[in-house]
């Protein structure tokens, strides 16, 4: 469906990156996969997505690099970032910086995911943006 | 008496008995008459001029007072100096009277001397003592008014003859309450005290005053000599050794360090409230006394027997009075002068803290280092929960819909992960059991050699070129050449999945060690996808989680551990996409002994 809303998924794990993006295709939602930041940006960039679901803790640039330079990017910088990461977000927080030196993500879904919290917390994202 | 015997004693006797040099000298300035005095003196006249005889002159004397008495008539006192019968020079009080005929004329002149030599000796002698006396002396009336200062006062106070001592010395308006020059006048006697004064140039000037009265006798007395003594600089010394001597009072009493101080004799002098509290002595219980077998370490007596030099000891150990050893750092001086000995001084640091602070930090950085490791572990354990939930879904959602392809997608997802479960289960295990190790003395290079030897050609055909830098070797040194082994190969490990992760081919991993300075360093760098700001800080927690699939997640850990176990660290540098360059940095004093690696056999 051409409206579907549209998320990125940006995770190194191939199996974590699988399962979120059948369930949120199950979900009636688009999914587009990236393995590291970098791939991740040039997704972004060339699909618009609606939403991301970032790891954090990746090889190469950081979830964290994506979030800044995503920030950074004007016709990206709006685009709601779902955390997706098995660090604490007391963790996050302390020892990345995360809400401190970066604003605090829409949502923060600690692995394992609890996947109606993920998707409930993707919809009121969506529904909050279009309205 | 009656009157007639009296006036013939005048006539007859007071000539011979007077006290004076009598001469009776005529117009011709002979002595045609002396007394025995005057004879005793200058011999007998014989008929000699008086030039002759006081002067030993053969003509009259320029400014003769007798030849003016001649002419005038009048009687004359004078000074002057003549030559006594032996030569000697001497000063009279001459006086001088005309005895006058009955006609007015002037036939003869009476001369009476009296010799003052002595008298004038004296008052020079008291005018320079008086002047030149290194104090200052004043005069003073019974008003309290100078009436005399010598030079040296004049010097200090100025021209001050008249002023009230009170305000010359201390600018005051009224008299001082303790005055001594007061005391003096009331009781007669000798009086000194301390008192503060101010110079003609506004310095306080401290002064030891001493007032006398300035004659005794029936009638008493009407001035005073006071007599004061600038102690300034006496006084400033000892303000300034009061000073000093506080300041050194305060430092050993505040010590924290123990400060012992003993006599040529060896007996207890100084013994500071530390010392008291190290080894458990009252206070003063030991003063005067010799210290106790064992007070001291033994290193220490050899310096005290000597008698000379000095004694740094980084870890001693002494024992107090309930028999408890104590460790501590000795610094001791034993002093000689000219061959005697003048005694010790010991300084002691009570190293009990330091090393309790040693000991929580060691305990603190094993926690740190568990807690790193079991927050490394949740994360990598979340990560493989995840995977197996996936598994589960697709396997759920396979046979809910009947989907076949999904139930072989989740099956092996489950699979996959449940194998990650399993390596990550036998490396802890391995980790935390460790290895018996088994240290040699070895040429490190070789190890190198091997790493490279073993990674080479797999690595190559994942386009990575493994390379090896030792272009001078390292002096041999005692490793454990399985642990370094290992270490090395989690390191090139890493490394080759860092270039598969990263953009550049071909990518290099470059593995070298030499000596930089006292240390051996191995390095191993890469041009590989490196690390983030932020994810270096978790690089020994986390970092094998961000390998994906390829590792066991425990190398960085394992590593850190065992270049601990040689006393060494792990240093590291990293840019994302520009690489890493990761450091095993032994210090050779820290490698251990040929034999057993200390520590090992446990989890660090």
């Amino acid at each position: 469906m051409v409206d579907q809303p549209l998320i990125l998924i940006v995770e190194d794990e191939p199996d974590v990156a699988r399962y979120l993006a059948a369930a949120l295709e199950d979900e009636g939602f688009s999914v587009i996969a990236a393995a590291n930041a970098e791939a991740g940006l040039d997704l972004a960039e060339q699909r618009r997505p609606d939403l991301v679901c970032l790891d954090l803790v990746m090889p190469g640039p950081s979830g964290l690099s994506f979030y800044r330079e995503l920030l950074a990017c004007e016709p990206l910088c709006a685009t709601p970032i779902v955390v997706v990461t098995g660090l604490t977000r007391a963790d996050a927080r302390s020892r990345l910086g995360l809400g401190d030196t970066l604003p605090e993500p829409a949502a923060f879904i600690e692995k394992p995911v609890d996947l109606p919290a993920l998707v409930k917390s993707v919809r009121e994202i969506l529904a909050a943006r279009r309205s | 008496m009656p009157a007639p015997m009296y006036e013939r004693w005048l006539r007859e006797e007071l000539f011979e008995k007077a006290p004076l040099n009598i001469s009776v000298i005529d117009r011709e300035y002979r002595i045609v008459a002396a007394n025995r005095n005057f004879e005793s003196v200058f011999g007998k006249p014989d008929g000699r001029r008086c030039y002759e005889i006081h002067m030993r002159r053969d003509a009259l004397c320029e400014d003769c007072a007798v030849a003016k008495t001649f002419a005038d008539g009048k009687p004359r006192v004078n000074e002057g100096t003549g030559l006594d019968l032996d030569g000697r020079p001497a000063h009279y009080l001459v006086h001088i009277a005309p005895i006058m005929a009955e006609d007015g004329s002037i036939p003869y002149v009476i001369e009476m001397s009296t010799d003052i030599t002595e008298m004038r000796r004296l008052k020079l002698e008291y005018q320079t003592l008086f002047e030149q006396v290194p104090c200052y002396v004043t005069v003073l009336n019974r008003d309290m008014r100078v009436v005399r200062a010598n030079e040296r006062f004049r010097e200090k106070f100025g021209e001050v003859s008249g002023q009230r001592c009170f305000r010359v010395f201390k600018r005051r308006d009224r008299e001082c309450e303790d005055c001594p020059a007061k005391r003096t006048f009331e009781d007669g006697t000798i009086h000194t005290s301390e008192q503060v004064g101010i110079s003609r140039h506004g310095e306080v000037t401290n002064y030891i005053v001493t007032t006398a009265p300035a004659s005794r006798g029936e009638g008493g007395f009407s001035h005073v000599i006071e007599m004061a003594i600038d102690v300034t600089k006496l006084r400033e010394a000892e303000q300034e050794l009061k000073r000093a001597n506080a300041l050194r009072e305060a430092l050993v009493e505040h010590s924290t360090d123990a400060i012992v101080g003993t006599g040529p004799d060896g007996r207890v002098l100084l013994f500071n409230p530390s010392a008291e509290r190290l080894f458990g002595i009252p206070p003063g219980a030991i003063t005067g006394k010799t210290p106790p077998t064992g007070m001291f370490p033994p290193e220490f007596g050899p310096v005290l027997e000597a008698g000379a030099g000095d004694c740094l000891l980084d870890s001693a150990t002494v024992r107090t009075a309930s028999g408890e050893e104590i460790p501590v750092r000795l610094s001791g001086h034993a002093m000689k002068k000219d061959g005697e000995a003048l005694g010790a001084a010991v300084f002691l640091q009570d190293l009990r803290p330091i090393r309790r602070l040693e000991r929580e930090k060691i305990d603190a950085e094993r926690l740190a280092a568990v807690g790193q490791t079991v927050a490394g572990l949740a994360h990598g354990i979340k990560n493989i929960l995840t995977g197996l939930e996936g598994g589960m879904y697709f396997l759920r959602t396979g046979i809910k819909g009947g989907k076949k392809e999904r139930l072989d997608e989740g099956w092996g997802m489950l699979e996959r992960n449940i194998e990650k479960v399993s390596v990550l289960a036998r490396n802890l295990l391995a980790f935390s059991k460790g290895r018996v190790p088994k240290v040699e003395v070895m040429a490190p290079e070789v190890i190198v050699s091997e790493i490279v030897a073993l990674y080479r050609d797999a690595a190559s055909q994942q386009g990575v070129a493994v390379e090896c830098a030792v272009p001078v070797p390292p002096a041999p040194a005692p490793l454990d050449a399985e642990a370094i082994h290992t270490c090395l190969a989690n390191l090139v490990s890493n490394a080759i999945d860092a270039c598969r992760m990263g953009q550049r081919r071909p990518c290099r991993v470059t593995l070298g060690v030499r000596d930089e300075g006292e240390d051996l360093v191995f390095e191993v760098s890469d041009e590989g996808c490196g690390m983030d700001q932020e994810i270096r800080r978790l690089a020994f927690t986390n970092f094998f989680t961000t390998k994906g699939t390829g590792g066991t997640g425990l190398g960085l850990l394992q590593t850190r551990k065992l270049t601990q176990e040689h006393g060494g660290r792990v240093e590291f540098t990293s840019e994302a996409g520009t690489g890493s360059v990761f450091r095993l940095i032994f210090p050779r004093h820290r490698l251990p002994e040929p034999g057993t690696v200390e520590g090992s056999g446990g989890q660090s």
